[in-house]
């Protein structure tokens, strides 16, 4: 005879259990922040062992670390997304700690402020600037960007954007993103604490991502769709995205470009983005790093800068090595600056 | 769509929501048959019409097969539906690979960009028995070309088998179909055993399977292995999860489908290997190609020139490639010497037997997956220790999905082996009636284990099974390995 009562009993058993063993790999504490949406809660530690081993603290200003910066002395910002982020590595593993203590061993007395966060495009860098300029006061700024970022992803309305004035001139809009109202504002501090919901809610949009990306229905031809994230990423200007968001820093501003990698031929550029963005660089003298020169050298090695033994081999975020190629390109550019006089 | 993508479950739910609401067989039948046409046209609708085709030209040859007793005609109306078959699946599956073998021999013709049509070779053979079983008088054929139609065309085993023979389908079309509780609760105790092999297994293990087969010349020989293992478990947890998928889907709607895998990698030798793995291919070509070809009636020798004959084309049935032509010769020329040995009475005990066979079967899998003979020639090399790439490591997902695999074979061996029936009692049925959960016996898909949410523990071990499903399996939709066959 089924007992209804020893069957809930069972079903609230299992959902705690689950808690606990979410907690245990996905333990991200997180808060609201206007102007840009959800960001990692500000004072949190953070677990994420989906992808990696990495455990993360965040200070109340919402940087990566576990000391807090005095903002009153030299600094260089760091922003990105979840490859500056980096949840999967720990702190002292990501390519901002590496490349302050780079800069400090080398005699230049900066802090590097790792200002990452999950989802941002190339349009927030621009449209948060002042925002940014404001509070950190940074001497220098670093803009790590990936494909992606300056494609589709920095378009999408209803979020910061990039869009045309009257004047045909690109410009950042800043969208903010709404709060919830009053009953979401009294909710989320209960429901950021229950890993099963936050992290449920991060599930749900990864299956609608991998169902947007599976091969259309009806097709006359056995091979999926050509990728549309390529073709729109090459359609974008990119050349004054880059323009803008060097402006909006008033061009003290260094481009880190996360390429995209190859074992059996690490040095060949993967489309046109990455090409459009070196030969622009080149063109408007800006600051930019390219994590491609590196790579030949991991390829020798069998080494990837991304994946990890949990997520698969050159699969999805940098990884140690990664992280580590990034700090020593940047700290060589930075260096380069600082002996020109620039930075 | 494949079985583990939401699509699909969007698919079955509406499926069984109208047929549920439906009365009478007949209609139910069309909603079905027309359900697995919209499921076939969502690959690719320009080759529904020759799925229609297949059915079409065996429904009537086995009709005029079945019109006459004259045995030239009997036979000329089989020898037309063999080459129709045969000849539709080498034009689709095989053209290019034999035009580009005798263009390297001096023979100029043309290539042809032909794409292949899903499930081809398993469509085709499932309907080509039909007919033979009607020419042997081992069945009697159907008079309604729907049903057969929906015989060859039904969904759950369409793309990647099992490959169901008409006379146990056929017979299931005279009961009314549908979903029921009981069918239900079968159907998704299978089904969420398939997903689980499929999602939280196999698409894990392929994270690391796939860069060591892409690449071998970069690993040493240590990854390699660890690759081919990964590899070893993925094709087992992947192809049997699709399995136990269709099974599950095809019991909701109201049908059974046979049994397709038995726990092969426990098997002590290679001839038991086959008689667990892939079992309706083996009962397939047993009985249509081993068989015709004389089996073992007719002297030693020529058992085993049947037996590598038949596995040679097992091979090539898999693919056009002579990776699995070499697959295939290998397996052929491993179950000739099993036969040779068990001959004279040269047996091991379980443990070697299983570890040997394991062995082969796991470096069979080298050529088999490799993209290119010459990889696999890598492959294989680093694995014998003069690899020169550099070794990688992956504990975790190795681990993990052996581990599960290892815990599925010691609860499958426990309840294959538990006393018929619950009242017969024993620990393996109180263990099960603790979640709520029962040994059922199918004649088609032999043992299972029937979840329920009745009791706290049932519902407890539901709900984690789900919930970590939803929260640990892979999002990326990783094709099932078959549907390339």
């Amino acid at each position: 005879m089924p007992s209804r009562a020893g069957s809930w009993t069972g079903i609230l058993l299992a959902l705690v259990a689950m808690e606990l063993v979410v907690r245990q790999v996905y333990h991200v504490p997180v808060a609201f922040e206007p102007g840009f949406g959800k960001i990692i809660r500000p004072g949190a530690t953070v677990r994420w062992w989906k992808e990696g081993h990495g455990e993360s603290h965040w200070t109340r200003f919402g940087l990566r670390g576990r000391e807090v910066p005095d903002l009153t002395k030299s600094s260089v910002l760091v922003l990105g997304n979840s490859f500056t982020e980096a949840l999967q590595v720990d702190d002292d593993e990501v390519f901002t700690t590496i490349l302050q203590e780079r800069l400090q061993r080398e005699g230049v007395a900066t802090t590097v402020l790792n200002a990452g966060r999950s989802g941002a495009s190339a349009a927030d860098y621009a449209a948060l600037a002042s925002r940014n300029k404001g509070f950190f006061r940074p001497r220098w700024t670093i803009v790590q960007i990936t494909p992606d970022d300056l494609g589709a992803l920095a378009w999408v309305r209803g979020r910061n954007h990039f869009a045309y004035d009257e004047s045909g001139r690109l410009v950042a809009r800043a969208r903010p993103v709404s709060d919830g109202g009053r009953l979401h504002a009294l909710l989320a501090p209960w429901v950021n604490r229950v890993m099963l919901l936050v992290y449920g809610t991060y599930r749900i949009e990864e299956f609608k991502d991998a169902a947007a990306a599976e091969p259309p229905l009806f097709r006359a031809a056995s091979a999926g769709a050509a990728p549309a994230t390529t073709a729109s990423r090459d359609a974008h200007p990119i050349e004054a995205e880059l323009d803008l968001i060097a402006a909006s820093y008033d061009r003290r501003v260094t481009f880190l470009f996360i390429s995209t990698f190859d074992l059996r031929s690490p040095l060949v550029a993967d489309g046109t983005t990455e090409t459009r963005f070196e030969a622009h660089c080149r063109e408007a003298s800006l600051s930019c790093v390219n994590l491609r020169p590196g790579y030949p050298e991991l390829a020798r090695r069998g080494l990837s800068p991304f994946g990890f033994g949990n997520s698969g081999f050159n699969n999805g975020h940098l990884n140690e090595e990664g992280h580590r190629l990034a700090a020593g390109a940047l700290s060589a550019e930075l260096e380069r600056l600082a002996s020109s006089g620039l930075f | 769509m494949v079985f583990s993508s939401p699509r699909f479950l969007v698919f079955l739910s509406l499926l069984l929501l109208l047929l549920g609401r439906i009365r009478g067989r007949e209609r139910q039948k069309a909603v079905l048959g027309a359900a697995s046409c919209l499921f076939y046209a969502a690959w690719d609708y320009r080759y529904l019409a020759l799925l229609l085709l297949v059915s079409g030209i065996d429904y009537a040859c086995a009709a005029a097969i079945a019109a006459t007793d004259v045995r030239w005609r009997r036979r000329a109306w089989l020898a037309t539906s063999i080459v129709s078959n045969l000849g539709i699946l080498a034009y689709f599956k095989y053209y290019a690979f034999f035009v580009s073998n005798l263009q390297t021999v001096g023979l100029d013709l043309p290539m042809l960009q032909i794409l292949l049509p899903a499930g081809i070779s398993f469509y085709t053979f499932k309907s080509m028995s039909y007919t033979i079983d009607v020419y042997r008088g081992a069945l009697a054929p159907t008079r309604r070309w729907l049903d057969y139609a929906t015989f060859v065309s039904f969904f759950a085993d369409l793309i990647a088998g099992p490959i169901v023979r008409a006379s146990l389908f056929l017979p299931q079309m005279e009961r009314s179909i549908g979903p029921t509780p009981e069918r239900l609760r079968v159907g998704a105790s299978w089904f969420l055993l398939g997903l689980t092999k499929k999602l939280l297994i196999a698409d894990r293990l392929a994270t690391v399977a796939d860069p060591v087969f892409a690449a071998p010349e970069i690993y040493s020989g240590s990854t390699i292995w660890m690759g081919v293992v990964a590899y070893t478990l993925q094709i087992y947890c992947d192809f049997s999860g699709y399995s136990d998928m269709a099974i599950g889907t095809a019991k909701m709607v109201g049908y059974d489908l046979p049994e397709n895998f038995d726990m092969p990698y426990l098997s002590t030798s290679l001839a038991e290997f086959w008689r667990r793995w892939h079992m309706t291919l083996s009962a397939w070509l047993r009985d249509y190609l081993y068989i015709p070809l004389g089996g073992s009636r007719q002297g030693e020798g020529r058992t085993y020139l049947n037996l590598f004959v038949t596995m040679l084309l097992g091979g090539l049935w898999h693919g056009a490639s002579w990776n699995f032509v070499l697959w295939g010769a290998l397996h052929g020329c491993g179950l000739a010497v099993n036969r040779f040995c068990s001959g004279r009475g040269l047996r091991t005990g379980p443990l070697v037997g299983g570890l040997t066979t394991l062995s082969f079967v796991t470096l069979c899998w080298v050529p088999f997956r490799a993209p290119t003979l010459a990889s696999a020639r890598v492959m294989l090399e680093a694995m014998a220790g003069h690899g020169t790439g550099v070794a990688r490591w992956y504990p975790t997902v190795v681990f993990w999905g052996l581990g599960l695999v290892v815990l599925g074979h010691v609860l499958g061996h426990a309840v294959s082996r538990a006393p018929r029936g619950t009242e017969a009692g024993g620990p393996i049925h109180a263990l099960l009636a603790r979640f709520d959960a029962t040994i059922g016996e199918d004649p088609l898909a032999g043992r299972y284990v029937r979840l329920g949410m009745g009791n706290l523990g049932g519902a407890f071990l539901v709900t984690s099974w789900l919930l970590a499903l939803f929260f640990f399996v892979s999002t990326r939709t990783t094709p099932f390995i078959y549907f390339q066959f």
